[in-house]
Protein backbone atom coordinates (compact mmCIF):
# COMPACT_ATOMS: atom_id res chain seq x y z
CA UNK A 1 0.00 0.00 0.00
CA UNK A 2 1.39 3.37 -0.74
CA UNK A 3 1.55 4.71 2.52
CA UNK A 4 2.03 8.55 2.95
CA UNK A 5 3.45 8.99 6.79
CA UNK A 6 3.71 12.72 5.87
CA UNK A 7 -0.29 12.93 4.90
CA UNK A 8 -1.11 11.14 8.89
CA UNK A 9 1.84 13.17 10.55
CA UNK A 10 -0.96 15.67 12.68
CA UNK A 11 -3.19 13.07 13.31
CA UNK A 12 -0.59 11.20 14.78
CA UNK A 13 0.76 14.02 16.35
CA UNK A 14 -2.37 15.09 17.82
CA UNK A 15 -2.95 11.55 19.31
CA UNK A 16 0.23 11.89 20.88
CA UNK A 17 -0.33 15.00 22.32
CA UNK A 18 -3.53 13.95 23.98
CA UNK A 19 -2.11 10.90 25.35
CA UNK A 20 0.88 12.15 26.71
CA UNK A 21 -1.03 14.89 28.84
CA UNK A 22 -3.66 12.43 29.79
CA UNK A 23 -1.25 10.06 31.32
CA UNK A 24 0.70 13.04 32.84
CA UNK A 25 -2.45 13.83 34.67
CA UNK A 26 -3.60 10.51 35.51
CA UNK A 27 -0.13 9.84 36.83
CA UNK A 28 -0.35 12.98 39.14
CA UNK A 29 -3.81 11.76 40.55
CA UNK A 30 -4.81 9.64 43.69
CA UNK A 31 -5.94 6.22 42.81
CA UNK A 32 -9.43 7.79 45.30
CA UNK A 33 -10.05 10.66 42.59
CA UNK A 34 -10.22 9.05 39.46
CA UNK A 35 -13.62 7.34 37.96
CA UNK A 36 -14.01 3.26 39.12
CA UNK A 37 -10.96 3.84 41.68
CA UNK A 38 -7.96 1.90 39.93
CA UNK A 39 -6.00 3.96 37.85
CA UNK A 40 -4.36 1.17 35.48
CA UNK A 41 -7.25 0.38 33.03
CA UNK A 42 -7.51 4.23 32.71
CA UNK A 43 -3.61 3.80 31.49
CA UNK A 44 -4.40 1.09 28.91
CA UNK A 45 -7.30 2.65 27.76
CA UNK A 46 -5.40 5.86 27.18
CA UNK A 47 -2.42 4.42 25.22
CA UNK A 48 -4.40 1.65 23.53
CA UNK A 49 -7.50 3.56 22.21
CA UNK A 50 -6.52 5.95 19.79
CA UNK A 51 -7.42 9.75 20.49
CA UNK A 52 -11.06 8.68 22.15
CA UNK A 53 -9.46 6.81 24.55
CA UNK A 54 -8.18 10.53 26.16
CA UNK A 55 -10.99 11.82 25.39
CA UNK A 56 -13.42 9.80 27.35
CA UNK A 57 -10.44 10.30 30.29
CA UNK A 58 -10.87 13.70 30.27
CA UNK A 59 -14.35 13.99 30.54
CA UNK A 60 -15.40 11.23 32.25
CA UNK A 61 -12.64 9.13 34.15
CA UNK A 62 -11.59 12.32 36.39
CA UNK A 63 -13.18 12.75 39.58
CA UNK A 64 -12.82 15.97 41.64
CA UNK B 1 -5.58 37.69 32.01
CA UNK B 2 -8.30 40.38 33.14
CA UNK B 3 -8.29 42.39 36.09
CA UNK B 4 -11.68 41.50 36.89
CA UNK B 5 -11.25 38.44 39.95
CA UNK B 6 -14.78 36.43 37.96
CA UNK B 7 -12.99 35.93 34.71
CA UNK B 8 -9.93 34.96 36.30
CA UNK B 9 -11.40 32.31 38.48
CA UNK B 10 -12.77 30.64 35.71
CA UNK B 11 -10.25 31.29 33.16
CA UNK B 12 -7.58 28.97 36.08
CA UNK B 13 -10.93 26.55 35.90
CA UNK B 14 -10.06 26.22 32.08
CA UNK B 15 -6.63 25.80 32.84
CA UNK B 16 -6.99 23.31 35.89
CA UNK B 17 -9.35 20.89 33.98
CA UNK B 18 -6.76 20.89 30.95
CA UNK B 19 -10.28 22.27 29.00
CA UNK B 20 -7.89 24.75 27.29
CA UNK B 21 -5.82 22.70 25.37
CA UNK B 22 -8.23 19.86 25.04
CA UNK B 23 -10.63 21.97 23.06
CA UNK B 24 -8.41 23.10 20.25
CA UNK B 25 -7.02 20.01 19.67
CA UNK B 26 -10.46 18.34 19.51
CA UNK B 27 -11.62 20.84 17.17
CA UNK B 28 -8.06 20.61 15.08
CA UNK B 29 -8.52 16.51 15.46
CA UNK B 30 -12.02 16.97 14.39
CA UNK B 31 -11.65 18.81 11.33
CA UNK B 32 -8.10 18.52 9.92
CA UNK B 33 -9.30 14.48 9.36
CA UNK B 34 -11.77 15.45 6.28
CA UNK B 35 -8.51 16.71 3.87
CA UNK B 36 -6.71 13.60 4.78
CA UNK B 37 -9.23 11.20 4.27
CA UNK B 38 -10.33 12.75 1.36
CA UNK B 39 -6.74 13.13 0.07
CA UNK B 40 -6.73 9.37 0.72
CA UNK B 41 -9.91 8.05 0.07
CA UNK B 42 -8.69 6.14 -3.76
CA UNK B 43 -5.99 4.33 -1.48
CA UNK B 44 -8.76 2.99 0.99
CA UNK B 45 -11.47 2.13 -1.66
CA UNK B 46 -8.12 0.60 -3.46
CA UNK B 47 -7.76 -1.60 -0.73
CA UNK B 48 -11.32 -2.45 0.57
CA UNK B 49 -12.26 -6.16 0.37
CA UNK B 50 -15.23 -7.23 -1.67
CA UNK B 51 -14.44 -5.28 -5.04
CA UNK B 52 -14.81 -7.56 -7.76
CA UNK B 53 -10.97 -7.73 -10.15
CA UNK B 54 -10.67 -5.69 -12.11
CA UNK B 55 -12.88 -2.59 -11.06
CA UNK B 56 -11.61 0.74 -11.94
CA UNK B 57 -12.32 3.56 -9.40
CA UNK B 58 -11.88 6.88 -10.95
CA UNK B 59 -12.49 9.82 -8.64
CA UNK B 60 -12.64 13.26 -9.66
CA UNK B 61 -9.83 15.45 -7.47
CA UNK B 62 -11.89 17.83 -5.63
CA UNK B 63 -10.54 21.03 -5.34
CA UNK B 64 -9.32 22.94 -1.83
CA UNK B 65 -12.39 25.35 -0.92
CA UNK B 66 -14.56 22.22 -1.87
CA UNK B 67 -12.38 19.62 0.84
CA UNK B 68 -12.52 22.82 3.38
CA UNK B 69 -16.33 23.69 3.44
CA UNK B 70 -16.64 19.72 3.87
CA UNK B 71 -14.86 19.79 6.67
CA UNK B 72 -16.94 22.16 8.49
CA UNK B 73 -20.14 20.22 7.64
CA UNK B 74 -18.46 17.32 9.04
CA UNK B 75 -17.33 19.33 12.02
CA UNK B 76 -21.02 20.95 12.76
CA UNK B 77 -22.83 17.23 14.74
CA UNK B 78 -19.63 16.12 16.12
CA UNK B 79 -18.59 19.40 17.25
CA UNK B 80 -21.73 20.16 19.10
CA UNK B 81 -21.53 17.66 21.07
CA UNK B 82 -18.36 17.77 22.24
CA UNK B 83 -19.13 21.54 22.97
CA UNK B 84 -22.14 20.12 24.62
CA UNK B 85 -20.12 17.57 26.99
CA UNK B 86 -17.62 20.67 28.36
CA UNK B 87 -20.18 23.45 28.87
CA UNK B 88 -22.44 21.39 30.52
CA UNK B 89 -21.33 21.08 33.85
CA UNK B 90 -20.06 24.41 34.00
CA UNK B 91 -23.08 25.98 36.49
CA UNK B 92 -25.10 22.62 37.27
CA UNK B 93 -21.90 21.09 38.55
CA UNK B 94 -21.01 23.81 40.51
CA UNK B 95 -24.08 23.82 41.98
CA UNK B 96 -24.43 20.27 42.56
CA UNK B 97 -20.84 20.06 44.28
CA UNK B 98 -21.20 23.07 46.13
CA UNK B 99 -18.89 25.45 44.60
CA UNK B 100 -21.94 27.87 43.52
CA UNK B 101 -23.48 28.24 46.89
CA UNK B 102 -19.72 29.21 48.64
CA UNK B 103 -19.03 31.83 45.28
CA UNK B 104 -22.56 33.30 46.30
CA UNK B 105 -21.85 33.86 50.11
CA UNK B 106 -19.35 36.94 48.92
CA UNK B 107 -20.84 39.78 47.23
CA UNK B 108 -21.24 38.48 43.78
CA UNK B 109 -24.14 39.07 41.79
CA UNK B 110 -25.71 36.42 39.85
CA UNK B 111 -25.14 38.21 36.69
CA UNK B 112 -21.33 38.56 37.22
CA UNK B 113 -20.99 34.79 37.84
CA UNK B 114 -23.40 34.48 34.87
CA UNK B 115 -21.62 36.55 32.90
CA UNK B 116 -18.09 36.07 33.49
CA UNK B 117 -18.89 31.99 32.34
CA UNK B 118 -20.53 33.00 29.13
CA UNK B 119 -17.42 35.59 28.27
CA UNK B 120 -14.59 32.88 28.94
CA UNK B 121 -16.75 29.71 26.91
CA UNK B 122 -17.09 32.38 24.14
CA UNK B 123 -13.58 33.37 24.08
CA UNK B 124 -12.46 29.59 24.23
CA UNK B 125 -14.76 28.97 21.43
CA UNK B 126 -13.64 31.22 19.09
CA UNK B 127 -9.76 30.88 19.86
CA UNK B 128 -10.44 27.16 19.20
CA UNK B 129 -12.57 27.52 16.13
CA UNK B 130 -10.51 29.85 14.78
CA UNK B 131 -6.76 27.59 15.78
CA UNK B 132 -8.57 25.08 14.17
CA UNK B 133 -9.78 25.97 10.75
CA UNK B 134 -6.47 28.04 10.57
CA UNK B 135 -4.55 24.51 11.00
CA UNK B 136 -7.03 22.21 8.93
CA UNK B 137 -7.46 25.12 5.70
CA UNK B 138 -3.40 25.40 5.85
CA UNK B 139 -2.97 21.28 5.66
CA UNK B 140 -5.82 21.31 2.39
CA UNK B 141 -3.86 24.18 1.11
CA UNK B 142 -0.68 21.36 0.84
CA UNK B 143 -2.58 18.89 -0.45
CA UNK B 144 -4.88 20.28 -2.23
CA UNK B 145 -4.14 23.69 -3.95
CA UNK B 146 -4.52 27.46 -3.15
CA UNK B 147 -7.01 28.95 -0.86
CA UNK B 148 -8.55 32.54 -0.51
CA UNK B 149 -7.88 33.28 2.68
CA UNK B 150 -10.14 35.86 3.38
CA UNK B 151 -12.67 33.45 2.14
CA UNK B 152 -11.45 31.08 4.74
CA UNK B 153 -11.68 33.64 7.63
CA UNK B 154 -14.89 35.27 6.96
CA UNK B 155 -16.69 31.69 6.38
CA UNK B 156 -15.32 30.68 9.47
CA UNK B 157 -16.57 33.65 11.14
CA UNK B 158 -19.37 33.29 10.18
CA UNK B 159 -20.05 30.25 11.42
CA UNK B 160 -18.67 31.04 14.98
CA UNK B 161 -22.55 32.21 15.77
CA UNK B 162 -23.43 28.94 15.57
CA UNK B 163 -21.31 27.80 18.16
CA UNK B 164 -21.85 30.69 20.40
CA UNK B 165 -26.00 29.44 19.92
CA UNK B 166 -24.47 25.85 21.56
CA UNK B 167 -22.88 27.37 24.09
CA UNK B 168 -25.59 29.80 25.25
CA UNK B 169 -28.39 27.05 25.11
CA UNK B 170 -26.45 25.11 27.23
CA UNK B 171 -25.41 27.55 29.95
CA UNK B 172 -29.28 28.37 29.80
CA UNK B 173 -29.93 24.29 30.47
CA UNK B 174 -26.92 24.32 32.80
CA UNK B 175 -28.70 26.94 34.94
CA UNK B 176 -31.75 25.54 34.85
CA UNK B 177 -31.19 21.83 35.72
CA UNK B 178 -29.28 20.66 38.97
CA UNK B 179 -27.19 18.30 37.52
CA UNK B 180 -24.86 17.73 34.68
CA UNK B 181 -26.22 15.01 32.59
CA UNK B 182 -29.74 16.51 32.60
CA UNK B 183 -28.53 19.96 31.51
CA UNK B 184 -26.31 18.30 28.50
CA UNK B 185 -29.20 15.96 27.40
CA UNK B 186 -32.03 18.61 27.31
CA UNK B 187 -29.39 21.20 25.53
CA UNK B 188 -27.92 18.30 22.84
CA UNK B 189 -31.81 17.44 22.32
CA UNK B 190 -32.97 21.22 21.63
CA UNK B 191 -29.54 21.70 19.30
CA UNK B 192 -30.54 18.88 16.83
CA UNK B 193 -34.08 20.01 17.17
CA UNK B 194 -32.90 23.89 16.53
CA UNK B 195 -30.57 22.44 13.92
CA UNK B 196 -32.39 19.91 11.73
CA UNK B 197 -36.25 21.16 11.75
CA UNK B 198 -36.27 25.00 10.56
CA UNK B 199 -35.56 23.04 6.67
CA UNK B 200 -39.12 21.57 6.76
CA UNK B 201 -40.50 24.75 7.54
CA UNK B 202 -40.45 26.77 4.44
CA UNK B 203 -38.04 29.13 2.40
CA UNK B 204 -37.81 32.12 6.22
CA UNK B 205 -37.70 30.23 8.34
CA UNK B 206 -34.66 28.34 6.75
CA UNK B 207 -33.25 31.40 5.98
CA UNK B 208 -32.94 32.79 9.62
CA UNK B 209 -32.30 29.29 11.07
CA UNK B 210 -28.97 28.34 12.05
CA UNK B 211 -29.10 25.88 9.29
CA UNK B 212 -29.13 28.53 6.77
CA UNK B 213 -26.15 30.13 8.53
CA UNK B 214 -23.86 27.53 8.07
CA UNK B 215 -24.54 26.52 4.57
CA UNK B 216 -24.05 30.77 3.64
CA UNK B 217 -20.79 30.09 5.70
CA UNK B 218 -20.11 26.77 3.69
CA UNK B 219 -21.14 28.90 0.33
CA UNK B 220 -18.51 31.33 1.51
CA UNK B 221 -15.92 29.00 2.01
CA UNK B 222 -16.57 27.07 -1.24
CA UNK B 223 -15.55 30.39 -3.21
CA UNK B 224 -18.38 30.03 -5.92
CA UNK B 225 -19.74 33.78 -5.27
CA UNK B 226 -18.06 37.07 -4.46
CA UNK B 227 -17.36 37.79 -0.82
CA UNK B 228 -20.65 40.39 -0.72
CA UNK B 229 -22.98 38.03 -2.33
CA UNK B 230 -21.99 35.67 0.08
CA UNK B 231 -22.71 38.10 2.87
CA UNK B 232 -25.93 38.95 1.94
CA UNK B 233 -27.42 35.26 1.58
CA UNK B 234 -25.76 34.88 5.15
CA UNK B 235 -27.33 38.30 7.02
CA UNK B 236 -30.68 36.73 7.77
CA UNK B 237 -29.25 33.36 9.41
CA UNK B 238 -27.01 36.06 11.17
CA UNK B 239 -29.56 38.19 12.64
CA UNK B 240 -31.81 35.04 13.32
CA UNK B 241 -29.35 33.38 15.17
CA UNK B 242 -28.06 36.33 16.91
CA UNK B 243 -31.63 37.03 18.01
CA UNK B 244 -31.97 33.09 19.31
CA UNK B 245 -28.80 33.86 21.27
CA UNK B 246 -29.97 37.11 23.20
CA UNK B 247 -33.19 35.52 24.28
CA UNK B 248 -31.17 32.44 25.33
CA UNK B 249 -28.45 34.30 27.61
CA UNK B 250 -31.17 36.37 29.23
CA UNK B 251 -34.09 33.03 29.40
CA UNK B 252 -30.50 31.84 31.54
CA UNK B 253 -29.61 34.48 33.16
CA UNK B 254 -33.47 34.74 34.68
CA UNK B 255 -33.12 30.85 35.53
CA UNK B 256 -30.22 31.53 37.21
CA UNK B 257 -31.57 34.49 39.70
CA UNK B 258 -34.38 31.92 40.17
CA UNK B 259 -32.87 28.96 41.23
CA UNK B 260 -32.52 28.60 44.88
CA UNK B 261 -28.72 27.43 45.80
Amino acid sequence: MPFDIQLLAPIIAIQLILAVIALIDLARREAYRVAGGKKWPWALGIIFINTLGPIVYFFVGRKD
Amino acid sequence: MTSHPMIRKEFNELVRTYKILIIPIVFIALMITQPITMKMLPDILANSTGLPEGAVIKIPTPSAPEVLSTAISKFSSLGTFVLILIVMGSIAGEKASGVASMVFVKPISRAKYYLAKAITYYTLTIASMLIGMGITAYYTEILFGKLDWTHVWIGTLMYIPNLFLVVTTTLCASSYFNNAVGAGGASLVFNILIFTVPQFLGKFLDMVSPGGLSNAAMMMIQENSTLSQAFITGLPGLAGVFTLNIVFFFMGWYFLERSEI
